[in-house]
């Protein structure tokens, strides 16, 4: 693997876990009703993560994985890593940027409503629970699909 | 110092604030209930040692990744990947991250509402099973998951390790509900 490409791959990593984490410091700045300013901030890391590992995982998918190392994968032990994870993976990871946009919507433009509707609140916090569920999926299935490379 | 020895150091040094904070956490639990109430001292202390455990979760986790990346550019990482004790030790890491959660979500905001108030009073004693559970799965989860990964001779298959665990946290269950029914309900 080129050192170009190396870099893309660990800059996937490291940008998915930032954002993961700043999901669940979301997440908890809403069950925990902090300060609004802290919960934008970490919205705002969050989208922005997500859409840097996007990017950087997919010029990595587009020019790397795909001729170099889906083969290598199909031809090993577990050919499965990349007929079920990556494939999912794949699609997991397409809507996951744009649910965290919308979770940074929700309480950069309506916080009165979330302060006041305990309901809009609640869709809230389930949205960033499931981003983090999704994540913490993606990250596992991504450490599989390394794992079968030969 | 090499990548691999930092995240080797940095893989330890998370476990050891995951597993020293989950012991910590436990203990001052159960020290702060013996006089029926928390206070807000005692409950600052809580939350400032479950600062220490996810410090040490995210050390632990990025550390953990760190070494996987290295292995994937190096030798590859098949064998350890699919290993048993590899799966078991992230479905016990998953475990005690969304423990973690459960714990901010439903167990904080209980203690922070019943400050200074008897434990045993009917509202709180109705939920104390969440409280001590999360407890129960946290400790036992970060010494499983510190236990897997030091022990190399291990050959256990996956559903076995699981068994085990489990079981270690039904008999912590037990251990808990009895001390918690001795110290707080006095019975």
């Amino acid at each position: 693997m080129t050192p170009l490409f190396q870099n893309f791959l660990l800059g996937h990593i490291l940008f998915g876990l930032l954002a993961t984490v700043s999901s669940v410091m979301v997440f908890l700045g809403l069950v925990k009703n902090a300060g609004f300013q802290k919960i934008r901030i970490n919205s705002l890391v969050g989208v922005l993560g997500f859409f840097i590992s996007w990017i950087l995982g997919g010029y990595y998918y587009v020019n790397f994985y795909g001729q170099q190392v889906k083969p290598a994968i199909k031809s090993g032990n577990y050919p499965w890593a990349h007929g079920i994870f990556m494939e999912t993976k794949e699609h997991i990871f397409l809507f996951l940027p744009f649910l965290s946009l919308v979770l940074a919507l929700l309480v950069w433009f309506l916080k009165n409503e979330v302060n006041k509707n305990s309901r809009l609140k609640k869709a809230g916090i389930f949205l960033a629970f499931m981003i983090i569920v999704l994540a913490v999926s993606v990250t596992f299935m991504g450490m599989l699909i390394s794992g079968a490379v030969k | 110092m090499d990548w691999y020895s930092v995240l080797v150091s940095g893989h330890i040094i998370g476990t050891a604030l995951g597993v020293g904070g989950a012991t910590i956490s436990d203990y001052l639990f159960f020290k702060s209930v013996k006089d029926g109430k928390i206070t807000a001292g005692e409950f600052s202390f809580l939350k400032a040692v479950s600062k220490v455990l996810w410090l040490g979760f995210l050390i632990l986790v990025f550390s953990g990744l760190g070494l996987l990346f290295l292995w994937r550019l190096n030798a590859g990482a098949g064998e350890l990947v699919f290993s048993s004790k590899f799966l078991a030790k992230m479905t016990v890491v998953s475990i005690i991250f969304f423990n973690g959660l459960l714990m901010h979500w439903k167990v904080f905001p209980l203690f922070e509402a019943g400050l200074n108030k008897p434990l045993n009073s009917e509202g709180f004693s109705k939920k104390i099973p969440l409280v001590y559970s999360t407890g129960v799965i946290s400790i036992v989860s970060w010494y499983s998951a510190m236990l897997l990964g030091s022990w190399r001779e291990m050959r256990f298959s996956y559903p076995v390790i699981m068994i085990f665990y489990v079981f270690l946290i039904l008999a912590g269950l037990v251990m808990a509900r009895f001390v918690v029914r001795k110290i707080i309900f006095k019975k």
